[in-house]
């Protein structure tokens, strides 16, 4: 049976449809999570993974880590100096725990962290706890040093060029004494063009 | 007189000679003072292949020099990239960490862009991340099409 020229256009318009729809349809597929991401020049992935590694590594190579002593560090504020939203307590995160696993560190409870931990030790020192399985309270142990830091960028922005340069600097102090046992940067310098 | 002379440039040469084979002298497991079979790694060349891992073809992009020291504790690499072509290219690389068993040491790194302007050599540094890595390869891919 020939097919008439009513069920071609049926035919036809149906297939245009399934054509269009699977054109327009989402694909969602998993990525490289150390991928180099170059979505935006804004803040991303890539810079906040390459900057916690660039002053983990720094970090390992002072005098004061591979001395073996596995001294006892907090960490306090990066400043973001920057004109865009960064979540530098996420920088500063991914840095401990990289210094964390590295075994050459150990990390004092910070500022942020300390609610919770003296809500614990109360909690603890509650009549629901056996007194004598509970912690005692007053052996807290301080950090000997300090780490903070400051994000910066400079953006230029020309017709059909942008340009966005960062500068991530971190400060290792000694809090006893003040001094400045360890610095350094990380710079990164992303450029789009139409 | 002449004689003692003699015996004292003997003395000499063969001390000094002592010390040059001292000093050629690799550790058990290092070539070229990077962790390494010594057995089967007799040039820089051979170092280079056996710790470069080319994730596809890179054109113009070699590693001209690999170097490796534990003077200052953690192992510490340099690696030398040369960009033999007139365009600049932009690359991405990291280390895969390993431990005496040859084991992964350490999670994947980030990949790292790096841009290289023609004919030119760029120094690429690390430290390893833990004491538990002693051996590394370093993995290059390419960021683009040559120009």
């Amino acid at each position: 049976m020939k097919p008439s020229p009513r069920m071609r256009l049926a035919g036809a318009a149906l297939l245009c449809a399934a054509a269009i729809l699977s054109g327009c349809a989402e694909k969602t597929r998993y990525g490289d999570a150390r991928g180099v991401e170059t979505v935006t020049n804004q803040f991303g992935s890539t810079d906040l993974q390459m900057i916690a590694e660039s002053m983990t590594r720094s970090m390992l190579n002072t005098p004061l880590v591979t001395s073996g002593e596995r001294p006892i560090m907090t960490v306090q504020e990066v400043k973001n100096k920057t004109s865009e939203y960064i979540d530098t307590r996420s920088i500063t995160d991914s840095i401990r725990t990289e210094l964390q696993k590295s075994g050459r560190v150990r990390f004092a409870v910070d500022a942020a962290a300390m609610d919770q931990q003296v809500e614990e030790l109360k909690r603890q020192q509650s009549d629901y706890y056996d007194a004598k399985k509970s912690v005692p309270v007053g052996k807290m142990v301080g950090a000997a040093y300090r780490l903070e830091g400051n994000i910066t960028s400079i953006v230029k922005e020309a017709k059909d060029v942008k340009d966005v340069f960062y500068k991530f600097n971190l400060q290792m102090w000694n809090v006893q004494t003040g001094l400045l046992e360890w610095g350094d940067e990380k710079e990164i310098r992303k450029t789009t063009s139409r | 007189m002449n004689m003692k002379l003699l015996v004292v440039v003997l003395i000499a040469s063969v001390t000094g000679a002592g010390c040059a084979t001292q000093n050629k002298i690799e550790r058990p497991g290092y070539a070229y003072g990077c962790p390494g079979d010594s057995d089967k790694i007799k040039s820089k060349s051979d170092l280079i292949n056996a710790k470069l891992e080319m994730a596809g073809s890179i054109p113009n992009i070699d590693v001209v020099d690999l170097r490796c020291t534990e003077r200052t504790g953690p192992l510490r690499i340099d690696v030398d990239f040369k960009n033999t072509g007139n365009e600049t290219r932009r690359i991405a690389y990291r280390f895969r960490w390993l431990d005496r068993e040859g084991m992964r040491a350490w999670d994947d790194e980030t990949w790292k862009p790096l841009l290289i302007y023609g004919n030119t050599q760029y120094t690429v540094t690390t430290t390893a991340p833990t004491q538990e890595a002693v051996d590394f390869k370093v993995v290059v891919m390419d960021q683009e099409k040559p120009q």
